[in-house]
């Protein structure tokens, strides 16, 4: 290769890369909505790009919108667009005007808030302040921490002292050649548990709770304009019913558990299977309205159609059996470990969980062994105070599978009975013929 | 005046009774025939394949859940029954014109109302001998398999029998809208074949976007929107469509939707046999 092609194919090495960074997704500043939205369970957050022209919420609860300047880009591997908040991340100043039917209904401020969660508080995980409560939640959180950080100083020191205790009993025993019990040993300190609560940073954005409806909402900043993009449609709605969702687990395939969301569902299985059953809280919601405010992107949902929403396991009760209106019995919730079976063969067995011996459970569940004398049962939650669940009822069937055959030998028999007909009519025809 | 009252109380009875031995006559003629018994069998076949598949399914996966596991059967059954039945009322219907038969019957006390509803309750009749024979199918069914027992099973046989009114009623439309036998048998092979082949079209789009990626930029996105139109509009016109939604009413015990479809399929059995009956008064008995 001579100078000139060599010089080429230098240069385009060069620059081939510089082409690929160039490639980089180009950023706009946009004038987006953050929400905080409630899903029924928690809070989470979601990104309203000035592409979606409408915000889904759940009506009578308190959600936020964050009014922001970002840079917006569009990522085409997943189809999306996406904020880049660390590039640009600011909170637009002004109010959002809200209107129905052409009048306008309310004005609101900007306001404080912020979102904690609490994994040790199974009934309120995820929790929304708003206003001054926000400054006080946030305040209690920085005490919570600095106490934790404080705790678990002394849990190290105390735990070192410790150490150094038990090194000495060890030496002088060693040295005298005393045998120590171990009671000569000092009370090893008590661990610090887990920190159990987390908070998001106070933030300011428009806190609403608005009833059932479609509203118009726009954001009005101190010059008296209208920013571009803030005018969007805002429907509120509601959840259908509540019910409580399974999670059936059979014994012979527990990697590959069942979902059981509809009330109605009866829920079929051979003869002779032992099933583990896991109940879940959830809701019924309108499929498009709760798709698009999980993910205002998302066009998957439909109008049409409805979903139960799973939330957090129901702890706390009882499973009532009742076998065909005659036995009533009432399963507690108890863990369950899955135990290998030795040889080189795949094979494990379930049993009840042993914390003495085990590490820990597989999973919890109400277990239920379906024989020839429960083929038929209605099972149920109980709370603590014996009341029955709402929504949590189920019907449980043993399936005869062994018949399959029946049913085509009874789709047969119209066609038996039209032979039959046939022939009794032409045995007639006949008949008139030779009285003729 | 008081002899017009008694004319026209004796025209009903007249009409009444040329539409009843019409239907009389129709319907043996059916019944004569082995075609409805292998229509039957087949579709109880097809009915019991789709359970074989629930059954097997449950032997295999352990676990099997669903609300109503004879719905699906059931509608098989009668779509076929009804589908095969609207063919039979729309060749009787041309047949009758093409032979020349439908202008001697005209010259007695048959007209376009006896002759349309003749032939509408012939098939109709036939239809409710098919359903007991699946009420009989499915009552066994149901106790050899242990299945759960249902109400709603009946509430949905019953609606289907209005749901296979509108279908016969729409072969009859095309029967006379048609004029020849084999034309009316391709406009309604043609309108069957477009409205299901739209709705098809529709639940796999909408299986596809959910496979793929479910974001505002999805490349069919325009066709799955178009195919969300087209298709819920014909959910208000094909009475399959609103069989299964009433179905879905009914597994949800949602009695005012439950009405409102079984409402539009009434609409639908009177529209089209009053069309039915309009065109074949426009296109007289010749065609």
């Amino acid at each position: 290769m001579k100078g000139p092609g060599l010089f080429f194919v230098l240069l385009s090495i060069f620059i081939l890369p510089l082409v690929a960074y160039a490639q980089a997704p180009e950023r706009t500043e946009e004038f987006v909505y953050a929400t905080t939205q409630f899903n029924g369970s928690g809070y989470r957050s979601a990104l309203v790009p000035p592409q979606s022209g409408t915000i889904y919420l759940i009506a009578g609860l308190q959600n936020i919108l964050a009014p922001r300047r970002t840079q917006l880009y569009y990522w085409p591997i997943t189809n999306r667009y996406l904020a880049d908040w660390a590039v640009e991340n600011k909170l637009v100043d002004g109010q959002l005007e809200i209107f129905q039917y052409g009048k306008k209904i309310a004005l609101i401020e900007l306001s404080d808030y912020v979102v904690q969660s609490d994994s040790s508080d199974t009934e309120e995980a995820n929790a929304l302040y708003v206003g001054e409560a926000a400054k006080g939640a946030y305040a209690h959180f920085q005490e919570f921490q600095k106490k934790y950080r404080d705790d678990l100083y002394a849990y190290y020191q105390a735990q070192d002292v410790y150490r150094k205790q038990v090194d000495e009993i060890v030496r002088n025993a060693v040295q005298s050649g005393k045998t120590v019990s171990e009671a000569d040993f000092p009370k090893p300190p008590t661990p610090v548990p887990p920190l159990s609560l987390f908070s998001r940073e106070v933030a300011q954005g428009y806190a609403l709770s608005l009833p059932v409806g479609t509203y118009t909402i726009q954001m009005r900043l101190p010059d008296g304009s209208i920013p571009h993009a803030s005018r969007k449609t805002l429907v509120t709605f509601e959840k259908m019913q509540d019910g409580v969702a399974y999670t059936i687990v059979p014994q012979s395939r527990w990697t590959k558990p069942e979902s059981s969301s509809q009330p109605e569902g009866v829920i079929y299985t051979p003869r002779g299977t032992t099933l583990y059953l896991q109940p879940f809280r959830q809701s019924q919601y309108n499929d498009f309205y709760y798709t698009r405010m999980v993910d205002p992107q998302d066009q998957s949902g439909r109008k049409d159609r409805t979903r139960w929403v799973p939330f957090e396991p129901y702890k706390d009760a009882n499973l009532r059996h009742e076998v065909l209106n005659l036995a009533v019995r009432e399963i507690p919730l108890e863990a369950y470990f899955v135990q290998q079976l030795p040889g080189i063969g795949l094979g494990y067995e379930v049993v009840k969980f042993d914390p003495a011996n085990m590490p820990e459970p597989s999973f919890e569940g109400y277990k239920l062994e379906l024989t020839a004398d429960n083929a038929e049962c209605h099972i149920q939650l109980v709370n603590a105070k014996g009341e029955l669940i709402a929504g949590s009822g189920r019907v449980i069937r043993v399936l005869y599978t062994d018949r399959a055959w029946s049913l085509y030998a009874l789709s047969a028999l119209p066609l038996m009975v039209g032979f039959g007909m046939i022939i009794e009519r032409r045995r007639r025809i006949r008949k008139i013929k030779v009285d003729e | 005046m008081a002899i017009d009252h008694v004319k026209s109380k004796n025209n009903w009875r007249y009409h009444w009774h040329a539409i009843m031995t019409l239907a009389e006559r129709s319907s043996q003629s059916t019944f004569w025939g082995l075609g409805i018994f292998i229509t039957i069998t087949l579709a109880l076949l097809t009915s019991a394949l789709v359970l074989h598949n629930s059954l097997r399914f449950t032997e295999r996966n352990i676990i099997y859940i669903a609300s109503q596991p004879l719905f699906l059967p059931i509608f098989v059954n009668t779509d076929l029954v009804s589908l095969y039945l609207a063919i039979i009322a729309a060749v009787t219907a041309s047949r009758e014109r093409d032979r020349g038969t439908l202008e001697v019957l005209f010259y007695g006390p048959v007209d376009e109302m006896a002759f349309i509803l003749g032939l509408f309750l012939a098939q109709l009749k036939v239809f409710l001998v098919a359903i007991l024979v699946a009420v009989v199918w499915l009552n066994l069914v149901t106790w050899l398999m242990h299945l759960a027992f249902s109400i709603e099973m009946y509430i949905i046989l019953i609606t289907s029998i209005v749901m296979a009114g509108a279908v016969i009623a729409f072969g009859l439309l095309t029967a006379v809208w048609g004029g020849r036998t084999r034309t009316a048998l391709v406009y309604f092979l043609l309108v069957l074949m477009l409205l299901a082949g739209l709705q098809i079209a529709d639940q796999v789009i909408s299986s596809l976007v959910l496979v793929t990626n479910p974001t505002m930029n999805d490349p069919i996105l325009v066709i799955r929107n178009t195919l969300v139109v087209v298709s819920g509009v014909i959910q208000w016109v094909s009475p399959y469509s609103q069989l299964n939604q009433a179905m879905d009413a009914v597994m949800l015990h949602h009695l005012s939707g439950y009405l409102l479809h079984l409402g539009v399929i009434l609409f639908q059995v009177l529209v089209l046999l009053l069309g039915s009956i309009l065109i074949l008064k426009r296109k007289g008995v010749r065609g």
